[in-house]
């Protein structure tokens, strides 16, 4: 009897009324309740998927923007039937930098999507993932040359000396050697330094420049005499790359090693040789190579002429400061310019003559770069030739470069010659609010 | 009705209330304390600071919503992109630019927050800005932004000097230009043309239209190229130098005893001013 009572009370319109009610009420509080955050992760997750790249990218930037909140929905949406969704939640947990997220795109380097590989790997490599190191490696085997590409970066990024001879490997690859050997430069590992100087004897000339080019960024001075001897090398890119990184070994008793060898690359057939071992011979400071750098300022290639003037530049000294002057009445406006560049950088007082002389010059942008550097010298001499300038002077470009340089000399002439500039209505907005700015400080 | 059900009624509507009231009795108590825009012209970018207060004991999480911050020449609309959030030491460069799906973090009593704002035509802009936690509105607002027609220069002058050089068997005028504007407003459609007259007949003998923009207090050269005058004038007292002069586009060529008048006009709106050279200058041909 007492059964039959409950049934009816159930099977009543009014009990069902109250279940409705109950019902509705608990969908509103569990609306209520979820948190507005977390509703609008869900969305931009949502939207990493939309057809319009411009919606899914916005999306994915405003979730990095968010960040460590939408890692947990970023992390399950690795695992997304849409491929697209699961690509941008690897390239958002990247950017974000979340480390908790590396064992879940360790995962997604399986996924069988390559874009959604190659966004993880290179994720794994923002994060610097040290325990994705080993699934990264397995990953330089595989068939997508551009997932292999990322997973070269982010081994790279993330440092772990395991991946050094898998990445030296790679050193014949076409595609991915140069990449490799940037990366293992990167892991600067002296350990690869004994194995890297016996690729220098490989037959391939690709595993020897990407073994020179790893040398060069991992920095050790045992490499110095081998690469030396690369300067003789039959390919002249080889020879190249070993010039250009003989300048990066600059220390007093590395330089002594190198000099000559440079000087005598400066006769080299390849005038890409040439440029190297003049650029490396300024960058080592060598005042023997001056008289060899100055014949060159006379050559009919103007890369190598170029490179003899920036060279001497950065050797300095007055010989390098007469060595240079003649050249400002080259014919060529660009060779003039950048000798005014070298004379600035050696920062000789011979230098400020020259550099008042080249205020005159009939080029604007030689002018520029030598009121640029009579500021930089900071010598007083300058300032009387720069009001003179000033005076005469109609490119904007050029009067705001003489107007900083004044107010980077300063002194009772300089500040006048400023505070006429700030009051002439009839001068170039940018020169008088040059001057004005220049006066407040 | 029977007595059971308006129990069960009654108690339905219990829990409605106090579910109503846990809802709206934790609602975060902020309002938008104060907005303002520096004024701006048109085509610039300015931005709208807002100054929301929250007036609880916690901090707490808010949206913005903005809508006309950017209204471009055929009265459309477009989405802002995001907010600038000022950094601890108030310098504009500290501030941070975060998507408007990041939540504003709320102290307790005045926080600001801007968003750039940007109109291509002169108008009134009302930019309506709500501010949101989930679904509820907290509080909504509109600023009305007014950008002014631009200002068109009173004044323009123009100013004409040379430099002559003497080349072989002629003698070579360089001229130089500038539009000056003293003043403020600017115009960016100033048509300005060269005419060359030979003063011996009387007739022209070169004409050339080139159009210039000057802005407020500022001159605008009237050659193209850097390092190269607006106009030559070559007198040759034999045969020509056969100089093009590239690239300077007005070129006239004389002979010996030539003598011309340049003349220089800008116009902008229902404006003109004029200046004028006479080459050789009375000076020279003494």
């Amino acid at each position: 009897m007492r059964m039959i009572k409950q049934c009816e009370l159930i099977n009543s319109r009014h009990a069902k009324i109250l279940l409705l009610l109950l019902l509705f009420s608990g969908i509103c509080a569990g609306c209520v309740g979820q948190d507005p955050l977390e509703v609008r992760v869900e969305k931009l997750v949502r939207n990493l998927g939309n057809e319009d790249q411009n919606v899914s990218y916005a999306s994915a930037y405003a979730l990095i923007d968010i960040g460590e909140p939408s890692v947990y929905s970023l992390i399950k949406a690795l695992k997304d039937d849409n491929p697209q969704v699961r690509s941008l939640a690897a390239f958002s947990l990247g950017r974000i930098g979340e480390p908790g997220a590396s064992k879940a795109l360790i995962e997604a380097l399986e996924d069988p999507e390559p874009e959604v590989r190659m966004n993880s790997a290179e994720a794994l490599g923002k994060l610097k993932a040290q325990e994705a190191a080993d699934s990264l490696i397995k990953l330089l085997d595989y068939n997508n040359v551009e997932v292999r590409s990322k997973v070269v970066f982010a081994l790279g990024a993330i440092g772990n000396q395991k991946a050094a001879v898998p990445l030296i490997d790679l050193f014949g690859d076409r595609e991915l050697g140069g990449s490799a050997a940037n990366a293992v430069g990167n892991l600067g590992c002296k350990e690869a330094v004994e194995k890297l100087l016996g690729l220098l004897d490989s037959s391939d000339s690709n595993i020897r420049i990407n073994s020179i080019c790893a040398l060069r960024q991992i920095h050790d001075s045992r490499a110095v005499p081998y690469l030396i001897e690369m300067l003789n090398d039959k390919v002249p890119e080889v020879r190249k790359e070993a010039a250009f990184t003989l300048g990066f070994f600059i220390e007093p008793e590395e330089a002594a090693q190198t000099e000559l060898a440079l000087i005598n690359a400066l006769g080299d057939s390849e005038p890409g040789v040439q440029k190297e071992a003049i650029r490396s011979l300024g960058k080592i400071k060598s005042k023997d190579s001056i008289p060899y750098l100055e014949a060159l300022l006379q050559d009919k290639n103007q890369n190598i002429q170029i490179s003899a003037v920036t060279a001497l530049g950065n050797i300095g000294g007055s010989e390098a400061v007469n060595s240079l002057t003649p050249l400002l009445e080259y014919e060529k406006w660009l060779v003039r310019m950048k000798v005014v560049d070298a004379l600035v950088e050696t920062g000789d007082p011979g230098a400020i003559d020259p550099l008042i002389s080249s205020l005159g010059d009939e080029n604007y942008r030689v002018r520029q770069r030598a009121a640029d550097g009579l500021g930089k010298l900071g010598d007083q001499r300058a300032v009387e030739p720069l009001l003179k300038a000033l005076d005469t002077e109609r490119e904007w470009e050029v009067r705001v470069a003489e107007v900083r340089a004044l107010g980077e000399l300063g002194g009772s002439e300089a500040i006048e010659g400023l505070r006429r500039i700030s009051t002439d209505m009839e001068e170039y907005w940018n020169v008088r609010n040059t001057a004005e700015e220049l006066l407040k400080k | 009705m029977r007595k059971s059900t308006l129990i069960y009624v009654s108690l339905a509507l219990l829990v409605l209330s106090l579910g109503g009231l846990w809802y709206y009795g934790d609602s975060a108590d902020v309002h938008i304390a104060a907005m303002n825009a520096p004024s701006i012209g048109v085509r610039e970018p300015g931005q709208l600071d807002i100054v929301l207060h929250n007036n609880g004991s916690k901090p707490v999480d808010v949206w913005l919503e903005v809508e006309n911050t950017f209204v471009d020449s055929d009265g459309m609309s477009h989405h802002n992109s995001g907010l600038l959030i000022p950094g601890n030491s108030g310098d504009l460069w500290s501030a941070e630019f975060v998507s408007l799906e990041k939540p504003i973090l709320l102290q307790p009593g005045n926080n600001s927050a801007s968003v750039w704002i940007g109109y291509a035509l002169p108008g009134k802009y009302p930019v309506k800005v709500k501010v949101v936690d989930n679904c509820r509105t907290l509080d909504e607002g509109t600023y009305l932004v007014e950008i002014p027609p631009p200002e068109v220069p009173e004044n323009l002058s123009l100013k004409l000097e040379y430099e002559m050089e003497s080349r072989n068997a002629s003698y070579v005028y360089r001229i130089y230009g500038y539009l000056i504007n003293k003043g403020s407003g600017s115009e960016y459609n100033v048509s300005t043309n060269l005419t060359v007259i030979d003063e011996r007949t009387g007739k022209t003998v070169f004409t050339s239209t080139e159009i210039y923009g000057v802005g407020e207090y500022d001159k605008t050269p009237l050659w193209t190229w850097p390092d190269y005058p607006y106009a030559v004038v070559e007198i040759a007292h034999g045969e020509p130098s056969g100089d093009s002069y590239m690239p300077v586009k007005n070129v006239v060529i004389g002979e010996r005893g030539g003598r011309f008048r340049i003349n220089v006009t800008s116009t902008w709106l229902d404006r003109a001013v004029s200046a004028e050279l006479l080459l050789p200058s009375e000076e020279e041909r003494r």
